[in-house]
């Protein structure tokens, strides 16, 4: 049976090391003569070239095992022989020949062979290639190794079995009401054996379902049969490296085609078919082939063939795709007992799409009315957007109007503030002048002068006072929010206009409550507040005597939390006239005035959450009543 | 600078007084500093020769009030204003009140130190008219009646023929009152006489008026 490695692939995968153990005893003591040099040997024999997964698959585990850290060490010779192409006797001995050349320097110690043609081709020839090695086959199928001429008691194997009858249950049982069989192979001579093989495997089914066999056709009408099954029809793909009409094919790839091509559901033998296209069948892995086969190799090599257990494969199964399962409709209650289930990780989608069809939809909905939703609240945020811009554009424009009240009252005043630049200014000059001169005598008198020169410090410092407050009041930015202190706003004022009380000769007196709570807000709005409402009282006392012109600014703390300033002045006083018009924009009593004070004032308030109000005095005069709120309030009330 | 002189200061602001009582005092001047102008009053003593330097604006009364009250006292204190602002309708006023400067803030020790140089030449000056015009006082007082009249009539320019006349006296009695008259007078000259006479009218308009002419 040459070439039957190639199908004698998955299935059963059976230790016969009882069998073989009475073989190769001989052999086994011959080879642990020669074992003592460092390293071993090892040739592994493909019967294909590198383009068979299964063997690839078998060998790549084989290497792996032989690889590992409890291997004494070990170095590997490998060769694809493709003897599929080389058939006839006269050519393999030409590649024997190469072989033993090839290996003449190495003393080969084992010969791993995967597949019977490999087997048979190094029982054959290797007192030349590898005198005195032993052999260790893999992906031999039952019959090729009743079917070889193996020399006795240096052989050791992995039989492979793959299992027709078993497929074929599994293919019943999924498929309960199916009448008809394809199977599908190749025609190699090693292929047709093998239908051979599953005609026999098959004859219990013989009476239950028509069976027909599809190796005498070109894969073109394999392909055009198969795909006009009735839907309860079973395929089953067999080896097919070879149509009837010679063209070659990987068999997986055959497999694969015949799969996707077929109107009924298909099923193999074969690991490497499970994946490409099949339902499934009953199958082992090529990877725990490799495994197994790898372990005898070492246990071979370390003289243990006389004692290795036989060793039965645990992954040998039912194995499905669920994917197909699912193409084909197939039920997984339908599948027998134990079976195993692959690809089911990506059958969430098909296991339950009207649930997720159902989510998607319900998200579709969500979705569509969040952003129903979403443009909403965008129209929402624009409208605020554009009206925030309104408000800060007016906002903007309140503290332009707020800036040009405070300067034009400031230019109102700007003879008293000179005054008060003057005055340090004067001191300064004085103070030098005289240090100069008590500096300049024959008895220069330091001391005197050190105190004059204390003094310009001082004078220069208040100086630059009344500057840094001018220029808080000149100035137009957004201010800082800060804790305020009304009476230092207060005396702050005072000390701008004091001069200009003195030259209008009004009698002005501060009553500070103390200790005041502190507000929160721009100093300097609150001083242009009181500057506007002290300049109001000393403009409506010009109507009065010189000597009886009296002005009085209070503050007060209020409960609850609440801080009150008070403008008095003993002026004529707000008439009816006046009342309720007062805090008119541009309504102005005064021939130079702009008429924005007071309304200015209470905008300034307001932002503050006080409040203004103009009153008649108790005795005469008017009285202007600011009220803030107390800094500690506001917090807890934000 | 006058050994006796003493400048009365007057500003409310603290810094500024006591930096010119400084400069003032450096300069060699007593000085005696006023924050408040009715303080300056209350205390003030019209005798020490001296000015005052006055800060125009002040609360209770400014600098024009302090001169105004100065002025109805008996004694003429000379003044300089100091001001912060110059503005000239003011300064008018105070000069036309007998201001001796006005000076504006801040003053350089130069200016400030010939202003009161100025300001105690005048008073000096004021001073020792005053001082004539109590001597011519006393001599006026020591005169007769007759012999006021007859005084009266010289310095009016009458010849010794004409007051005769017009006392209804001999001229050699005239002779002997005018003789007696420029003597208790301690002039030697009819021209003498009509200065102490201008002196005395000056100062005390009252009494030669009250003859007529």
């Amino acid at each position: 049976m040459a070439g039957g490695a190639f199908v004698a692939i998955v299935a059963r995968v059976a230790m016969r090391l009882p069998v073989l153990a009475a073989w190769v005893w001989i052999g086994v003591t011959a080879c642990a003569a020669k074992s003592d040099a460092d390293a071993r040997f090892v040739l592994l024999l493909y019967s294909s070239d590198q383009t068979l997964p299964a063997t690839n698959i078998v060998g790549a585990e084989v290497l792996r095992e032989l690889g590992g850290p409890t291997a004494p060490k070990i170095e590997v010779r490998s060769d694809f022989l493709d003897l599929s192409h080389v058939r006839e006797p006269a050519r393999r001995q030409d590649l024997a020949d190469f072989l033993t050349k090839k290996h003449a320097e190495t003393r080969i110690d084992l010969v791993v062979a995967l597949g019977s043609p490999a087997l048979d081709f190094i029982a054959t020839h290797r007192d030349r290639i590898a005198p005195g090695a032993k052999i260790v086959f893999g992906l031999v199928s039952e019959p090729d190794l009743a079917a070889s001429r193996l020399p006795k008691g240096d052989v050791f194997g992995i039989v492979s079995d793959f299992d027709v009858a078993k497929t074929m249950e599994l293919a019943a049982s999924l498929q309960p009401d199916a009448r008809n069989v394809v199977v599908a192979s190749g025609s190699l001579p090693f292929e047709r054996q093998l239908e051979a093989a599953v005609r026999e495997d098959l004859a219990p089914f013989a009476d239950r379902y028509a069976i027909t066999y599809l190796s005498d056709l070109p894969f073109e009408q394999v392909l055009d049969r198969v795909s006009r099954l009735p839907k309860d029809s079973i395929v089953l793909a067999l080896s097919l490296f070879e149509d009837a009409t010679g063209r070659r094919f990987v068999p997986r790839e055959a497999a694969a085609e015949i799969a996707r091509t077929a109107s009924a559901p298909s099923y193999a033998p074969f690991d490497s078919f499970i994946g490409v296209g099949v339902v499934g069948g009953y199958t082992d892995t090529f990877q725990s082939t490799g495994v197994a086969l790898g372990r005898l190799a070492l246990d071979i090599l370390s003289g243990k063939g006389d004692t290795v257990a036989d060793v039965r494969n645990p992954e040998h199964a039912f194995r499905v795709d669920a994917r197909q399962m699912e193409r084909w409709g197939l039920s997984e209650a339908n599948l027998p007992p134990g079976a195993i289930v692959l690809f089911a990780e990506k059958t969430v989608w098909e296991e339950h799409w009207q649930v997720i069809l159902a989510a998607v939809a319900v998200i579709a909905l969500q979705s569509v009315l969040l952003a129903a939703l979403l443009i909403q609240l965008a129209r929402r945020r624009r409208a605020e957007a554009a009206r925030k811009a309104a408000e800060e554009d007016a906002e903007t424009r309140r503290r332009e109007v707020a800036h040009i009240s405070r300067v034009l009252i400031l230019g109102e005043l700007s003879g008293a503030i000179a005054h008060e630049l003057n005055q340090p200014l004067t001191a300064i000059l004085a103070n030098a002048q005289a240090a100069q001169m008590m500096l300049a005598r024959d008895t220069p008198d330091i001391d005197e002068a050190l105190l004059a020169l204390e003094d310009i410090v001082e004078d220069d410092n208040r100086a630059g006072q009344v500057i840094q407050r001018l220029r808080g009041m000149l100035k137009n930015d957004k201010g800082r929010w800060e804790l305020v202190d009304v009476n230092e706003i207060v005396r702050s004022t005072h000390n701008l206009v004091r001069s200009e009380l003195v030259t209008r000769r009004i009698d002005t007196g501060l009553e500070l409550d103390t200790p005041l709570d502190p507000v929160r807000g721009d100093s300097v709005q609150l001083q242009q507040v009181v500057l506007n409402l002290v300049v109001n009282a000393m403009d409506a006392l010009a109507a009065r005597d010189a000597g009886e012109r009296r002005l009085v600014v209070r503050t007060r703390a209020l409960e609850p939390a609440r801080v009150e300033l008070t403008v008095t002045d003993n002026g004529p006083g707000i008439t009816a006239a006046l009342e309720g018009r007062m805090f008119q924009p541009f309504f102005t009593t005064k021939p130079q005035g702009l008429g924005l004070g007071l309304s200015i004032c209470s905008t300034i308030l307001t932002t503050h959450g006080g409040a203004l109000t103009l009153a008649g005095g108790e005795a005469g005069g008017a009285v202007a009543t600011v009220i803030l709120p107390a800094a500690e309030m506001r917090a807890a009330a934000e | 600078m006058t050994d006796a002189a003493t400048i009365f200061l007057v500003d409310d602001d603290e810094a500024v007084l006591r930096a010119l009582r400084r400069l003032l005092g450096a300069a060699g001047y007593a000085v005696r500093s006023f924050r408040s102008p009715l303080e300056f009053l209350a205390e003030h003593d019209p005798d020490p020769p001296g000015c005052a330097v006055l800060d125009l604006s002040m609360p209770d009364l400014d600098g024009l009030g302090i001169q105004a009250a100065l002025s109805a006292g008996a004694v003429m204190r000379p003044v300089i204003f100091l001001t912060g602002a110059g503005d000239i309708p003011t300064s008018v006023r105070a000069m036309k009140a007998g201001a001796v400067d006005f000076l504006t803030k801040p003053v350089q020790s130069a200016e400030l130190l010939a202003a009161i140089e100025r300001a105690l030449a005048l008073d000096r000056e004021a001073r020792r008219v005053r001082h004539d015009v109590a001597g011519v006082r006393v001599r006026l007082e020591s005169l007769t009646p007759r012999e006021r009249e007859v005084m009266g009539l010289v310095v009016a320019g009458r010849l010794n023929k004409q007051i005769a006349h017009e006392l209804g006296a001999s001229i050699k009695t005239i002779k002997v009152h005018r003789a007696r008259v420029m003597a208790k007078m301690g002039v030697r000259t009819v021209a003498d006489l009509v200065r102490a006479a201008e002196l005395a009218i000056g100062t005390l308009p009252a009494e030669p008026s009250s003859h007529g002419t």
